[in-house]
């Protein structure tokens, strides 16, 4: 790869305080109907823990010393930080940018695509967050979660966020149809949700896919949730944080630069 | 001397081999109402949206303002608005909404945007439609909508693809009469039209563009003149006498066939009767000749 390849991914220039109109736009669509829309959110992941976590409460007990109700929400939050995160930069923004011609409007403004599409990124994060969050009052309100945990395990899910809005971003540059953006959920939600901690610890799993689960991001962040083991070993816990920040940077930089340009291709040829 | 809001230098802009604009010169003066006309598909629409910094040309330089669009980049779209020949418009937010969306984009502040708004909606009589969804608007609300859009930042520049075409007679007026009103208050403008019209009404100056090409430039009576004269003998006749009366025809006026139909144009010291008489038995017509002959008579010489 020569050095002109590699150089777009260390780029900035996506960032950019124009971004935020795209997130303002987001959020106002989304204000517009927002009980409806934070209900849409958070009723897929209630029905999970309400079907696992109480259903299987009497067989399951306890797991690492904790409610198998409490254990199940810690892993509903943080794939649901996953799944929303990544349906909004995915499908979201393929939606918003790929079907009908509203994008070609931008060109008409001093802007460019990428500042719109960190604001889509920022929109990702943002919305993911706010459904971590009405979770997180939730399992509070049932005394599964303590208050005082808000803070951190918040913290946690921006990381998640961060990760997968990238993730998704870059799924959505390389796609040619919409049907191809769905893959996202067979290749990265489903997965992870299966086999990265949610309903049942991850050494149970054969000890090759348990060794590759474990170091997947949901994995991780579910272990920190659950057992505040973030600090146990702190070099290993920040040397992942830095390096699935460090991996999202590229991914947002280099989705970012190819949707610019196809978006930059199919506004040329608007005739 | 004034200055020029834009000025083009050898634009060039291919789609895939094909030079769909190839080497236009343009200067504007600032002020100044500037129309382009030609048949459809002769670059129109890809000439305007070269001026408006939207395509990017394939060779050339653009200056708006005296700033080169390929220093300057996508800040120099706020000195100008671009009203496109689609609706674009983002149907999950009402009127209001797109406005507000577009101004913020602009980099309009909050109180600055909600102002703008307010004024441009009520010169563009769309007030009482701030609430309404975009699918109950009709075509003509929509077009005022796309107008009241492009000026909320109050550019210097307006470039307008066409804005009146399929409209009624009145409705033209309305849009054209405000379009006089931005140009008083010292907006340049260019604006591409099927409707001569308008073009009439609008224009200090008119390019004519044929396949790509700006082959004419001037005030629209001094390009009639040139270009045509005073009258235009327009008349059918059968296909086995085309080439008779053609042949005389030609040694004295200048004239353009599309098939069986003949247009004769009459210049000044010339007179039409001699043309009637020679033609005496063909359903015709006689007529001062205007913009849209001077288009024709380009088409049919390419």
């Amino acid at each position: 790869m020569s050095l002109q390849a590699i150089k777009p991914i260390f780029r900035l220039s996506a960032f950019s305080p124009k971004a935020f109109t795209s997130l303002e736009k987001n959020f106002h669509i989304f204000l517009q109907r927002w009980f409806l829309n934070s209900f849409e959110i958070v009723v897929q992941p209630v029905l999970y823990f309400v079907a696992f976590g109480f259903g299987l409460q009497k067989w399951i007990g306890s797991i690492d010393g904790l409610a198998y109700p409490t254990y199940v929400l810690t892993g509903i939050l943080m794939a649901t930080a996953m799944s929303t995160s990544i349906y909004e930069s995915a499908q979201g923004v393929y939606q918003r940018y790929f079907i009908g011609d509203l994008y070609l409007l931008l060109k008409t403004c001093p802007v460019r695509f990428e500042h719109m599409l960190f604001g889509e990124f920022l929109w990702s994060v943002f919305r993911a967050t706010l459904a971590f969050s009405i979770l997180l009052i939730i399992g509070s309100s049932l005394d599964l979660i303590a208050v005082t945990d808000f803070l951190p395990l918040i913290a946690i899910c921006i990381w998640l966020c961060i990760f997968f809005a990238s993730l998704g971003l870059l799924l959505t540059s390389l796609v040619k149809t919409y049907s191809q953006v769905y893959q996202y959920l067979p290749l990265i939600v489903i997965p992870q949700f299966l086999f990265c901690g949610v309903f049942f610890p991850i050494e149970r799993l054969p000890e090759t896919i348990a060794k590759i689960c474990s170091v997947l991001p949901v994995s991780i962040a579910v272990d920190w949730a659950r057992d505040g083991s973030f600090m146990d070993n702190p070099i290993l816990s920040f040397s992942y944080v830095l390096l699935y920040l460090l991996f999202s940077f590229f991914m947002f930089n280099i989705a970012s630069k190819r949707i610019s340009e196809i978006l930059e291709r199919n506004s040329e040829v608007m005739k | 001397m004034s200055k020029n809001i834009i000025e083009a230098r050898s634009l060039v802009k291919y789609f895939g081999s094909q030079a769909v604009i190839n080497g236009v010169h343009l200067e504007i003066p600032e002020g100044e109402s500037f129309v382009v006309l030609g048949s459809k598909g002769a670059g129109k629409t890809t000439l305007l949206g070269l001026l408006a910094h939207f395509l990017t040309p394939s060779a050339g330089d653009l200056f708006i303002q005296g700033q080169n669009t390929k220093v300057v980049g996508e800040a120099v779209r706020k000195k100008l608005g671009y009203i496109m020949d689609k609706d674009l418009f983002d149907r999950q937010l009402n009127v209001e909404e797109n406005l507000w969306i577009y101004a913020r984009y602009m980099g309009l502040g909050s109180a600055e945007a909600r102002k703008r708004i307010t004024e441009c909606m009520r010169f563009f009589e769309i007030a009482d439609y701030q609430d309404s969804s975009i699918e109950s608007l009709n075509t003509f609300e929509k077009r005022c909508l796309r107008a009241c859009r492009s000026v909320l930042h109050q550019p210097k520049l307006l470039i307008v693809d066409e804005l009146l075409s399929g409209l009624g007679f009145l409705e033209q007026n309305f849009l054209t009469d405000r379009l006089l009103d931005l140009k008083k208050q010292g907006v340049s403008i260019i604006f591409s039209t099927d409707s001569m019209m308008e073009a009439d009404r609008l224009a200090d100056r008119v390019g004519i563009i044929s396949a790509g090409k700006l082959l004419l430039e001037g005030s629209p009576s001094k390009i009639i003149e040139n270009e045509i004269g005073f009258e235009v003998v327009e008349f059918d006749c059968r296909e086995d006498e085309v080439e008779y009366l053609v042949s005389k025809i030609s040694s004295t006026y200048e004239y353009r066939n599309r098939g069986t139909k003949i247009y004769v144009y009459i210049r000044s010291g010339q007179d039409s009767r001699n043309v009637l008489d020679m033609i005496s038995g063909e359903e015709m017509s006689l007529r001062r000749a205007r913009l849209s002959d001077v288009v024709t008579k380009l088409e049919l010489s390419h």
